[in-house]
């Protein structure tokens, strides 16, 4: 009962907070739709190098996660008029990124994360129980960082580097929003399943 | 007491460190926290967790310089290819250009207008005579919409204007966009006013109602569009109210106006009795307005 109260909850300040945050920005892509070229050159200087980074988390290719954001940049110009304000500025610009690295990792045969089937293998209600304690030191969490999959890596990027909510979150990468929860909690878990590799149950 | 087990903070933690919570769930999260063993280190965990991802994440490069010069080139080409496209992508795009320039229309325009459009339309209501009902309506929607339009384009309006020149999107296709949402609003808000008046009075007929503004707010429109283009919107302003008010002053001095008998038709031609020379006027003058805008964009 409580649980469920402090969900419903959440969704709701997520909601408040992606509103507000709507307001502030809804400008600056009118602004792009009706052919503003400064306010292109303004949504790159906030969230150029970001959305660089996280085409940088898809793809280890600088070329390649280049030529995407230019892709990006193209698509935000000629799409800014779809963008209806349900969405966080952030949240649509990350999933207009991740759309555009979806198709062209596709279209060159590069699968972007290989593995969707990551989302399902822990269940969606983890217990503290089997919290994950991460007694490794600050080089070994970044090398494994590195070596995590995509889909992980990206969740973690968004929410602990971008600083994105939730909700902007499921925005971004077009799921719902407890599916966000589910897979940072599986990212977590993925992260100590690469450094801590159980030897013990192959043994 | 509601229960609280353990497991329900967890999937909160890492909004809780990312500062996202509001405040109600963020105070929930902390009381759980202050009790809970298990939950804290499930926080320390998150919190290495957060550490390790931005500084993965902060070695990242930034893109390099050449990134919009690229895109702007590419945008560029593509421009040239858009006059080939068919005729419902361009009704789409005409759409998303109308939907584009709706936030960049002086908010004002959308309540001033209806405001005075609803005083002429309360007033006619209660005016006794049935043929001088119309009048006061007939007045104000001209004015409206030529004070409306005379606000459409024009530096001290678009703040953003000589970046709006500089962009792939013609001035002359910009301005045609707003000038169809203001004068249409303001059409629309003068047939609904007439509608009402015509329904309220009972006796009226709607088309005599309309003849008395709908040509006179189209030439007065385009006047002031292209006052305003020419000598800035307060000018366009000024002159078109002048020369409105002359003619109402004229119109009201003369005293068929208020003696006729023939309804509202009788009054169109106290009011303005050239309805054949206004329209087609109003139609040059729209014209020439269109001409002195840039029909393509102008670079740099």
């Amino acid at each position: 009962m409580g649980s469920s109260r402090v969900w419903r909850a959440t969704t709701l300040s997520t909601l408040w907070e992606t509103r507000r945050l709507t307001d502030e920005n809804r400008k600056v892509v009118s602004r792009v739709a009706s052919g503003e070229k400064e306010a292109l050159e303004e949504i790159y200087a906030n969230h150029g190098r970001a959305l660089y980074g996280y085409l940088l988390t898809l793809t280890p290719d600088h070329q390649l996660a280049e030529e995407i954001l230019q892709d990006t940049m193209l698509a935000v110009w000629n799409s800014a008029s779809t963008y209806g304000g349900r969405s966080s500025v952030r949240g649509w610009l990350f999933g207009v990124a991740r759309r555009q690295a979806h198709n062209t990792l596709r279209k060159r045969r590069l699968e972007p994360y290989g593995s969707e089937e990551l989302d399902s293998v822990a269940s969606p209600d983890p217990e503290p129980a089997e919290a994950l304690a991460l007694d490794f030191d600050r080089e070994e969490l970044i090398e494994g960082m590195q070596r995590l999959a995509p889909i992980h890596r990206e969740v973690l990027d968004l929410v602990f580097f971008h600083g994105l909510s939730y909700g902007e979150t499921a925005d971004a990468l077009g799921l719902p929003v407890g599916t966000v929860r589910s897979r940072l909690s599986n990212a977590k878990r993925g992260l100590r399943s690469l450094l801590d590799p159980p030897e013990e149950m192959e043994g | 007491m509601r229960s609280m087990k353990p497991g329900h903070v967890a999937d909160l933690l890492p909004a809780y460190l990312n500062g996202t919570l509001a405040d109600r769930e963020k105070r929930w999260v902390a009381q759980h926290l202050a009790r809970c063993a298990e939950c804290r280190a499930e926080l320390a965990s998150w919190e290495a967790v957060r550490e390790a991802t931005r500084e993965t994440s902060k070695r990242l490069p930034a893109p390099p310089a050449r990134v919009m010069a690229n895109v702007w080139s590419q945008i560029e080409r593509d421009e040239e290819e858009t006059g080939l496209l068919p005729l419902g992508s361009r009704v789409a795009l005409a759409w998303q250009l109308l939907l584009g320039q709706l936030p960049l229309v002086r908010k004002e325009i959308w309540i001033a207008s209806p405001l005075t459009i609803a005083v002429g339309c309360i007033v006619g209501m209660m005016t006794a005579e049935p043929a001088a009902s119309g009048l006061l309506l007939a007045v104000l929607a001209p004015v409206v919409a030529a004070v409306g339009v005379a606000f459409v384009y024009g530096p001290e309006n678009d703040p953003s204007l000589e970046v709006a020149l500089s962009t792939p999107t013609p001035p002359r296709l910009i301005l045609m966009a707003r000038l169809t949402l203001v004068y249409g609003y303001d059409l629309v808000l003068a047939l609904v006013a007439t509608g009402l008046l015509a329904t309220v009075k009972g006796g009226l007929d709607v088309w005599p109602l309309i003849s008395l503004w709908v040509v006179p707010m189209l030439f007065l429109s385009a006047l002031s569009l292209l006052l305003s283009l020419t000598w800035g919107t307060t000018a366009a302003m000024l002159a078109t109210i002048a020369l409105w008010t002359t003619k109402v002053v004229y119109a009201a001095g003369s005293p068929e106006t208020f003696s006729s008998t023939t309804g509202g038709l009788g009054l169109v031609e106290a009011f303005w009795g050239t309805n054949t020379v206004l329209l087609p006027l109003a139609v040059v003058l729209i014209t020439v307005a269109l001409l002195r805008v840039p029909s393509q964009e102008r670079l740099g």
